[in-house]
């Protein structure tokens, strides 16, 4: 086996073996993920259901809710399709932010490329993800709403990109979230405000009717791009390419600034457990 | 001889406890005023360990044993300086956490040898091998959580030899498990020793150090005070130990017949520690024969032989109190 060094010659030579070392590791990440699937699974009855039925359950609470508010308009595969999606996204953040403390014993004894923390935090989330568009499709199925379109097929790059976007956003969680606490009692804020500020238990109409801060803040949101983009996939809704690259930007951006952060952090990591 | 550890100047700083959880507050208020004293774990340490050699590291609690040992492992990364690790490292730093409480004991050698960058058929070759080493046959499907102590420290000293590793850092734990298991540990180490892997070794078990270890380091306050022989490093550090001891019981008279009372019954021909000691005949001590050390008489007699046939005079061997050999 190679030399394993703390401290590397070339930035580039440090990048690569990271990189080789990761993928090294992947059935690590891999076992992680299932494994975190199955400690689930022995500790509640209805185990990975939950992850189908969390956003479900939420989804029908709104689908009341929005019935009162907007009777004419209810939509439960528009409201469901973005419930399930926002799960992901609003699960890797609480998820990534949680894999480094939750791992600590891991971290303390072995060395290994943390990123394999967030990493199967996000294969966990993925297969519960994964599970859930299979019930959306039974929903967009039942109630008639199946449009086979062209934009059908633009389905697996929106489910990549919003994989990469997720994983930064899970990165940069973890690296927030292990120096400092506090910011695991503001998730579930963050969350809520997020979830409101995108277009899920509104219909979409709405946002002509927003003032101006509230409106800039809403299409400037990253689920406003993957939203509209998981719709005209599923939905048959209007397919725009300004969504795509918008949603092609952020998941990058993310992707980039939240690794780079994680893996700069990574050393120093195990200080604050 | 080929370097399998190689620490060059390494430091290693710890912010104090109040802001090792520093919340967003505090760092904010860091910003005006940004004084804490830092406590310095490991103070520009060096020094080289050889292939196929037991290195040890004593010193007192805090005295940056553990850190030292982090650092070798990768886990926490150096202030300053730079540790080069040649091999696959294997360690036990925590070794009675287990990995995951929630999964089987099954499980948690997967993810311990998955993690330590072993692939699934290998940890499928070596996973019997691991259940039965550490006697856990029975147990291996339950989860960790439900196990005891002593199972946990069995399973992972049994993952941790298991790995094969180039370079086996341990921490403290030669002396968990029963009798039987501290035995079998040993002889799993110097097995480790025979194919020309490496130890590092961090105990406060004189004896076993001593013992195993060809050369020790001696750690007080993070810097390292005396490197060099296992014997003459070990008995350095007796010396001050005692002193200190002393002084201490000088400052704060105690009950000394207790303490007498504490020590294990000597079993013949278990010796104490001070018993057996192996003189030249300018008086300085070449080889002491630790406590847990079971010397035979023949053992005795064929030591003996040799200084004498190196021309050596005035070995004295003293047995248990009263019992002079010679």
């Amino acid at each position: 086996m190679a030399s394993a060094t703390t401290s590397s010659p070339t930035p580039d030579a440090r990048a690569s073996g990271y990189v080789r070392e990761l993928w090294e590791r992947r059935s690590f990440s891999w076992f992680l993920a299932i494994s975190e699937l199955r400690a689930r699974n022995a500790s509640t009855t209805l185990g990975l259901l939950w992850w189908v039925l969390n956003p479900l359950l939420l989804g029908l609470v709104y689908f009341a809710v929005f019935g009162v508010v907007f009777p004419s308009e209810r939509d439960i595969a528009y409201l469901m399709s973005g419930m399930f999606a926002f799960h992901f996204t609003a699960k890797s953040l609480s998820g990534g932010a949680n894999s480094i403390l939750r791992n600590a014993r891991l971290l303390a004894n072995l060395r290994f490329p943390r990123l394999i923390l967030p990493l199967s935090n996000l294969i966990d989330g993925a297969i519960g993800f994964l599970v859930s568009l299979l019930v959306l499709a039974v929903i967009i199925i039942a109630t008639g709403g199946a449009t086979l379109t062209a934009a059908f097929w633009m389905l697996p790059v929106v489910v990549a990109l919003h994989f990469m976007f997720n994983l930064g956003v899970a990165t940069l969680g973890a690296r927030l979230a292990v120096p400092f606490r506090d910011i695991n009692n503001f998730i579930p804020y963050v969350t809520r405000v997020w979830l409101y500020l995108s277009p899920i238990i509104w219909p979409l109409r709405l946002i002509d009717e927003f003032p101006d801060p509230m409106a800039t803040l809403v299409t400037a949101n990253p689920m406003w791009s993957f939203l509209a983009l998981y719709r005209a996939s599923l939905l048959g809704a209007d397919f725009s390419a300004t969504h795509l690259a918008a949603a092609t930007a952020w998941a990058i951006a993310l992707l980039v600034v939240g690794v780079t952060a994680f893996v700069r952090f990574e050393g120093r990591m195990v200080r604050y457990l | 001889m080929t370097v399998a550890v190689k620490v060059d100047n390494v430091s290693v700083v710890y912010r104090p406890y109040v802001d090792r959880q520093p919340t967003l507050k505090k760092t904010l208020l860091r910003l005006r005023h940004r004084e804490i004293s830092p406590v310095v774990a490991l103070d520009q340490v060096s020094f080289e360990v050889t292939q196929g050699e037991a290195f040890g590291i004593i010193g007192r609690n805090g005295a940056g044993k553990s850190t030292l040992l982090r650092v070798l492992a990768g886990t926490l990364s150096p202030d300053s300086g730079s540790v080069d690790v040649a091999g696959r490292v294997s360690t036990l730093l925590q070794l009675g956490v287990g990995f995951n409480p929630e999964l089987s004991g099954r499980q948690n050698i997967y993810l311990g040898g998955l993690a330590a960058g072993l692939t699934r058929p290998e940890v499928d070759d070596v996973f019997d091998d691991i259940v039965d080493y550490a006697e856990l046959r029975t147990a291996i499907e339950r989860p960790i959580k439900t196990y005891s102590s002593g199972m946990f420290s069995r399973l992972g000293f049994s993952i941790a030899v298991h790995l094969d590793p180039d370079v086996l850092l341990l921490d403290e734990v030669l002396s968990v498990g029963d009798q039987g298991f501290r035995e079998k540990s040993r002889k799993a180490t110097l097995g480790l020793l025979g194919r020309a892997g490496t130890l590092v070794l961090v105990s406060h078990n004189l004896n076993t150090v001593e013992e195993l270890c060809t050369r020790v380091a001696w750690l007080d306050r993070g810097r390292i005070k005396e490197i060099g022989p296992a014997s003459e490093v070990v008995q350095a550090y007796q010396i001050t130990q005692k002193e200190a001891a002393a002084e201490a019981a000088d400052a704060r008279p105690r009950d000394k017949s207790g303490a007498a009372a504490r020590r294990k019954p000597p079993k013949w021909p278990v010796y104490k520690k001070t018993d057996v000691v192996l003189r030249l005949l300018a008086g300085e001590s070449l080889a002491q024969v630790s406590q847990e050390t079971r010397v035979s008489e023949e053992k005795l007699e064929a030591w003996r032989d040799s200084f004498v046939a190196a021309g050596r005079h005035g070995l004295r061997v003293r047995s248990s109190p009263g019992r002079q050999t010679r």
